[in-house]
């Protein structure tokens, strides 16, 4: 009675044990196309750097971007895409993994993406593998309004699809915290209507502000980085140099200079359990960068026996497996055979394919013969009613 | 009377066959404008189909050609028109004249004032058949729609003989024509009743016994169904297959083809969801199928009124109307002579056509060409050109039931009544 | 129903007739009004650049330095080119495309008109986006002569030298086409066409190279000589043929670019000072008018507007002291903004009246001028219709006392009118409505109109030697030809009073009509015509032989041809170039001006004489 009763308090104490995240995970999607949107993809692609500098693998980073700047045919710069003027730090380099690309950045696509609802051959590297232990960083940027952000100047996500979408990623169990940031026109508006514990968001306007681009670039001839993400890539740079980095949310976001910006960035706090003070104090290595706890069984939760046990059920299993894969293997080689001649027969008939219909010239009369057959029973058929109608 | 036929004739003949060659480009132009040609009567459409008939390929696979089989062999008769294009207008300028001729026989026939159960208050006032046939061989929209050479002349033609074998009582001919006409263009069979009245009317006036309305229906009605039904399985032998009625009809009933026309259906099922495309199908169609009845039994003592109305009808809500199909419905509103001066809106009803005859390819051209319309600056001039026929319709409909309150209460004549 | 039968029963109003005049007349005045007011600010807008994607200003241009050099040399060959054949010119100019490596290809041409010959050959090569996939392109051009006849030896040149400056960027996303066309107005009509493939193959020979869909077009007009000429300002020319414009926001980035970036001031309408008064306003805006009425060529780019291809021509006026390398600098710049394109300029306007470089007045504000002036056309034609419908013939008057009208007065019918609590006893033929016999009217305007196919026809194939007598002779007949008709008609088929009524009704219906469809397609064309045949609202006719003669007068003035004369008299220009443009217009650009002129103003006053003038014969 009592190892089972102390089984059972473990196992209840294991659940109350308030873990920390385990993995770290970003989605980082531009919804703008066309060259003169050129900042908003560098803006994601600035992220991106800076994510992967503080530690994200690739693994676990989903980059969306509608459209390529560094091949369109107006970059003076081909194959390169900057954030600032002096053109010092090419975004787009040599190691760079998109996942999706041009016209897959839809706003079905992203949401099936954040809950994971993808069909079977939906390939890992598309997939956003998260568990109740991932913190998320999840980047969106493009033009936006109240309560929408358009996705390629054709469709548009609202607040609340959005809002449903982290709904159903909490109910799923598939992230621990995350941190939403968006810098669109009117952006705090999007993350308004979120309903779902442990989310932590910020926006870089109001509602009826814009949100300004920082500078031009005159060679390569348009805008190149946003206000809002070029302060916070000024902080991020300058101040958060390593992974080792202890610096927290509320300091990045008391950086934020309504001056500077040209607009009034906002956070929203009251997701977040503990409120504005615990949100502030979470370092922002815990979003941005890639640093596991290691999380520790509790002394009474170590039971060697039963550990011992699954170990040798384990094996069972494998031995029990290996076993049967064998005698397969051993089974009528002819059963193959038949399958397979099945199959080319199969493949055989559907090769056979609908060819062109064959255009002839027509040589000889006979659609004249039919043609003049036609009029003349026509006619005869009139002539015959008027015949007896005359009677 | 025969020399004024004559010269009138020849006169139409000759300014048609002027056109034709004087202006060798002028037939393509306007077979290119959406207001003559529809995908159901377009000239350029008939030549594909051709094309493809003569090289032993369905013609309907292409999606292109939506008209009535057997124009195809009778059509191959004629050669090519690019390189020799005098037959096919001689044949088109024929077909306009036998038109006129069918016309004449209708006016010469007095149904239009005078029918079995009816007298109009004003018959001394009526045009001549000669009149009368001017008004359609020189109606700008018959010339247009001849040069174009748009198949319509041809439903025209046989929809004039209906109503001209209907009023002088040959049951067979009339049969022949309207199912023709049916055969050609679906909407016709709409006209099957009142020019049955019409026909029964006509023969029950000229013989002393009149025949049975029943088996009078019921023998006409059989018979148009055996040549309509004949007329569909020569089709469908000449076609090897029943495929051409989903590619005629089925194109008229279901509307695939979105082209812009004078017609109100295109602009409304661009923007309709799919979900709800068949039900707006239905009501569309039923709205035009229902004239027919309330118009036919309300009149039964006009019939050739019912039926000139319904072709106006048909000019504004069928699914693909042209110029061709109004220029029928003007031709025929001067055989009501009697009633003009009970019309009210007259003046009004004609400046609004002539606006939107001008105004039409105006914006068309800013739409298409200079690309500074759009689509709704062309539709809501064919609107107003639906509205403008939509008042002479209306208008005329108010001079006949006047007409037949005159003759019912002489003394209200020349009283402003109003409906209570 | 209630509202219907009170509508019908005021057709029945006597008064009701005396309204429409001042009506009409409102409407005028208000049309005329309007147009007056528009240069205000409270009524016009500064221009702004709508398109998102041009971004005009926003790059470094570097055709500078040794780019100078290679402009001059340029310069320097177009002016020994300036005697030589076209043969001669056409084989050197190809010769430096393809020095720079560019796929060249000439087209020669012919065009008669009036008796004359134009026949001359363009040039032209294409530069390939090394990027670019080749279904769009853009045109830069210069004419070798520019409007006024003088070589353009700095344009030329700067293509010239553009054309091989360009070909080291490769940052292309269309592909640009440079043209020499022989001709400002001729050449690049020639060139379009056949690009389109709206030739006529036996005069204009077919392009051996193309490219995909044009996206615009900019032409320079520059002829300062081998040693140049520094010019104060440009003059930006945007009217194409048969006054259609090109998208604004094409002349707002030129604008933005030169004036903003560049630092050149832009002018337009020929407007070489412009204070920003209202007056200066108000004259860049009736000459903008006059032009787009007049629908000519302004430039070479004016060919390329009717193919929905948005074109301007920058040209150099004035001393100052910018230079090529700045023009050139502004073009590179235009070409940048081009560049940046996805699909045709289509958010800016397209229907617009400059009254300075940075005002206008979009569509929607100067419409109604011209609207009011054709209705006003309506109202009297509507007012004429309902007057021919009531008899003239004064019924005999029921309270008299004379003999003689006792009897009539037996014989007269009388009504029992009730209004309210009121009752009149009304003689029946007042409150009737008279049948209309509408044969001869009808018949009469229809002729009226299909009069003027033939002095359209004269002009249009007459040679230029004799445009002049045929002018005249045209004027004599034109001005006799109304006493005349109505002479004829009054001795043989007199025309009752309905039927004069009814042919001026149907007239101004149709002049209403066409001047509301015209004012959509060329605003100013419509609010001239519609000026100058205002005065055939109120005259009618009449038996008094004063008033027949008044009208006569007036009308004899404001005959179109006489209004022609007077015009080119009054701008100084010479009859005869002016005939012989129209003529070409029509032969080369396909202009209707003419058209109007003779199919739809000229009817309406032939009509309109008629009637006025058979108050003379009764």
């Amino acid at each position: 009675m009592l190892p089972s009763f102390k089984l059972l308090l473990s196992l209840l104490l294991a659940t109350c044990v308030w873990g920390e995240h385990t993995s770290n995970w970003a989605v980082l999607v531009s919804t703008s196309r066309f060259w003169f949107n050129y900042r908003h993809l560098a803006n994601v692609l600035s992220l991106y750097r800076t994510v992967k500098r503080l530690g994200i693998p690739d693994s676990q980073i989903i980059l969306m971007l509608p459209d390529d700047m560094a091949c369109n045919p107006r970059n003076a710069f081909p194959g390169t895409v900057y954030n600032n003027a002096d053109r010092a730090l090419d975004l787009y380099g040599d190691n760079i993994e998109v996942d999706y690309r041009g016209y897959e950045v839809t706003v079905e696509n992203f949401i099936r993406l954040m809950t994971d609802r993808v069909s079977e051959d939906m390939p890992r590297s598309k997939r956003l593998l998260t568990d109740d232990r991932s913190n998320i960083l999840v980047y969106m940027t493009g033009h936006g309004g109240n309560e929408f952000l358009k996705f390629q100047d054709a469709e548009e996500i609202s607040a609340f699809d959005l809002a449903d979408a982290f709904e159903q990623m909490w109910e799923k169990k598939r992230y621990h915290e995350i941190l939403f940031m968006i810098d669109t026109c009117q952006a705090n508006t999007m993350y308004s209507k979120f309903y779902s514990p442990n989310i932590l968001a910020t926006g870089s306007s109001e509602i009826d502000q814009s949100s300004y681009s920082h500078h031009a670039d005159n060679d390569v001839g348009v805008a190149v980085i946003d206000r809002y993400t070029y302060y916070n890539l000024e902080f991020l740079e300058t101040k958060v140099k390593e992974p080792t980095s202890k610096l927290t949310m509320g300091e990045l976001f008391d950086s934020y200079d309504d001056d500077l910006i040209h607009s009034h960035p906002g956070i929203r706090y009251d997701l977040f359990p503990g409120g504005e003070s615990v949100a502030r104090e979470r370092k922002i290595m815990d979003f941005f960068g890639n640093v596991q706890n290691v999380e520790v069984d509790s002394e009474a939760a170590r039971n060697e026996t039963q550990w011992r046990e699954d170990l040798a059920a384990i094996e069972r299993m494998i031995i029990e497996a290996n076993r049967r894969h064998n005698e397969s293997l051993n089974l009528s080689p002819h059963k193959h055979h038949v399958v397979e001649e099945a199959k080319s027969a199969d493949t055989q008939r559907s090769l056979r394919k609908e060819g062109a219909v064959k255009v002839d010239e027509e040589a000889g009369w006979s659609k004249q013969l039919v043609g003049a057959a036609a009029l003349l029973g026509c006619a005869s058929i009139w002539v015959a009613g008027s015949w007896i109608e005359a009677l | 009377m025969d020399q004024q036929k004559a010269l009138l004739f020849g006169a139409a003949a000759a300014v048609r066959l002027f056109l034709f060659t004087a202006f060798p480009s002028l037939p393509s132009l306007l077979a290119g404008r959406v207001e003559v040609s529809t995908p159901v009567t377009s000239f350029k459409r008939l030549q594909e189909g051709l094309f493809l008939y003569v090289h032993n390929v369905s013609p309907y696979d292409g999606g292109v050609y939506h008209q009535a089989p057997l124009l195809l062999p009778l059509f191959s008769l004629l050669p090519n028109p690019s390189h020799y294009p005098f037959a096919t207008n001689l044949l088109y300028t024929a077909v306009d004249l036998l038109g006129a001729h069918a016309l004449m026989l209708v006016a010469d026939s007095g149904q239009s004032i005078t029918t079995r159960l009816s007298k109009s208050s004003r018959k001394d006032l009526r045009w001549n058949s000669a009149a009368v046939a001017a008004s359609f061989l020189f109606n700008p929209f018959t010339l247009a729609a001849c040069i174009a050479r748009s198949t319509s002349a041809l439903t025209n033609l046989f929809v004039l003989l209906a109503l001209a074998k209907a009023s002088q009582g040959a049951s067979i001919t009339f049969i022949l024509s309207l199912s023709i006409a049916s055969y050609l263009s679906m909407h016709p069979l709409l006209l099957f009743p009142p020019l049955l009245i019409l026909c029964y009317d006509v023969r029950a006036s000229k013989s002393k016994v009149a025949p049975s309305p029943l088996s009078f229906t019921i023998v006409h009605a059989v018979a148009l169904v055996v040549t309509l039904c004949g007329l569909l399985y020569v089709s469908a032998l000449l076609m090897g297959s029943w495929e051409f009625l989903s590619a005629t009809y089925g194109v008229r009933l279901l509307l695939p083809d979105l082209t812009p026309n004078v017609g109100l259906w295109w602009y409304f099922f661009t923007e309709m969801f799919d979900s709800f495309r068949e039900f707006f199908l239905g009501v569309f169609w039923l709205h035009v199928v229902s004239y027919m009845p309330g118009l036919t039994i309300r009149l039964r003592k006009q019939p050739l009124y019912v039926a000139t109305t319904l072709t106006g009808i048909f000019a504004v809500f069928t699914p693909y109307p042209s110029i061709a199909d109004a220029a029928l419905y003007l031709s025929l509103v001067p055989l009501f002579r009697h009633l003009f001066p009970l019309m009210r809106y007259s003046f009004l009803a004609s400046a609004v056509v002539l606006y939107a005859s001008f105004l039409g390819p105006t914006f068309y051209h800013l739409w298409i060409y200079a690309g500074s319309g759009n689509a709704n600056f062309f539709y809501a001039i064919t609107l107003v050109w639906s509205l403008g026929f939509s008042i002479i319709i209306g208008d005329s409909l108010y001079a006949v039931l006047r007409d037949e309150l005159d003759v019912e209460r002489p003394e209200l004549r020349g009283k402003e009544v109003a409906r209570i | 129903m209630a509202l219907l039968a009170t509508l019908l029963a005021l057709r029945k109003d006597a008064r009701i007739l005396k309204i429409p005049p001042y009506l009409s007349a409102f409407c005028i005045i208000v049309g005329v009004v309007w147009l007056l007011i528009l240069p205000l600010n409270e009524y016009s807008r500064n221009t702004y650049v709508s398109e998102n994607a041009l971004l005009p200003g926003q790059v470094h241009t570097y055709f500078t330095g040794s780019e100078h050099n290679v402009f001059r040399a340029y310069r320097q060959e177009v002016a020994a080119l300036a005697g030589s054949s076209v043969d001669q010119r056409s084989k050197r100019l190809s010769e430096i495309f393809q020095s720079n490596n560019l796929k060249v290809a000439t087209q020669k041409y012919s065009y008669q008109a009036s008796g004359r010959n134009i026949s001359n050959e363009n040039v032209y090569a294409v530069l390939q986006g090394p990027r670019a996939d080749a279904t769009e392109a853009v045109v830069m051009m210069a004419a070798w002569r520019n409007m006024a006849g003088d070589i353009n030896h700095s344009g030329v040149a700067l293509v010239l030298s553009l054309a091989r400056y360009f070909k080291r960027w490769s940052l292309w996303s269309k592909d640009v086409i440079f043209l020499i066309p022989g001709d400002s107005t001729t050449g690049s009509q020639a060139w379009v066409d056949a690009y389109h493939d709206s030739h006529s193959p036996d005069t204009i020979e077919p392009l051996s190279i193309k490219s995909g869909a044009l996206q615009g077009a900019v032409a320079v007009d520059y002829p300062a000589g081998p040693w140049g000429h520094r010019y104060d300002k440009l003059h930006i020319m945007y009217d194409g043929v048969n006054g259609q414009l090109p998208n604004l926001d094409l002349f707002n980035t030129a604008v933005s670019i030169a004036s903003g970036q560049m630092g050149i001031g832009c002018t337009l309408q020929r407007m070489w000072k412009h204070d920003d008064s209202y007056q200066e306003r108000l004259q860049t805006m009736l000459r903008g008018m006059i032009s787009q009425g007049l629908g000519h060529a302004t430039g070479p780019h004016s060919s390329f507007i009717p193919y929905h291809v948005d074109a301007i021509t920058l040209q150099t006026v004035g001393d100052g002291w910018h230079d090529e390398m700045s023009l050139g600098r502004t073009v590179e710049s235009l070409f940048r903004s081009l560049n940046n394109l996805l699909e045709h300029l289509h958010q800016s306007f397209f229907f617009y009246l400059l009254l300075q470089a940075n005002r206008f007045v979009s569509i929607g504000t100067y419409l109604p001028s011209a609207m009011l002036i054709a209705m006003n056309f309506s109202i009297t034609s509507i007012a004429l219709w309902v007057l021919s419908g009531r008899s003239i013939t004064t019924p005999p008057n029921p309270a008299s006392t004379s003999n003689k009208d006792k009897q009539e007065k037996e014989k007269a019918d009388v009504t029992v009118v009730k209004k309210d609590s009121a009752v009149a006893i009304v003689p029946t033929k007042s409150l009737e409505t008279v049948e209309r016999r509408l044969s001869l009217p009808l018949t009469f305007v229809a002729i009226s109109h299909f009069l003027g196919l033939l002095p359209l026809y004269l002009f249009n194939n007459t040679h230029e030697s004799y445009l002049d007598p045929i002018f005249y002779a045209i004027l004599g007949l034109t001005g006799i030809l109304p006493f005349a008709t109505a002479a004829i008609l009054q001795s043989f088929r007199r025309p009752t009073p309905q039927e004069s009524n009814l042919i001026q009704c149907f007239s101004l219906l149709l002049l209403g009509m066409f001047l509301s469809a015209l004012a959509t397609l060329n605003f100013s064309l419509s609010f001239l015509v519609g000026i100058l045949t205002t005065p055939l609202t109120f005259i009618r006719g009449t038996k008094n032989k004063i008033f027949a003669i008044i009208g006569s007068v007036i009308l004899a003035i404001l005959n179109p041809v006489v209004v022609i004369r007077a015009a080119v008299f009054f701008f100084g220009m010479d009859l005869r170039q002016v005939l012989v443009q129209a003529a070409e217009g029509w032969h080369v650009w396909g202009l209707w001006t003419q058209v109007v002129v003779w199919l739809v103003w000229w009817p309406a006053w032939f009509a309109g004489s008629v009637v006025v003038s058979g108050g003379l014969f009764s």
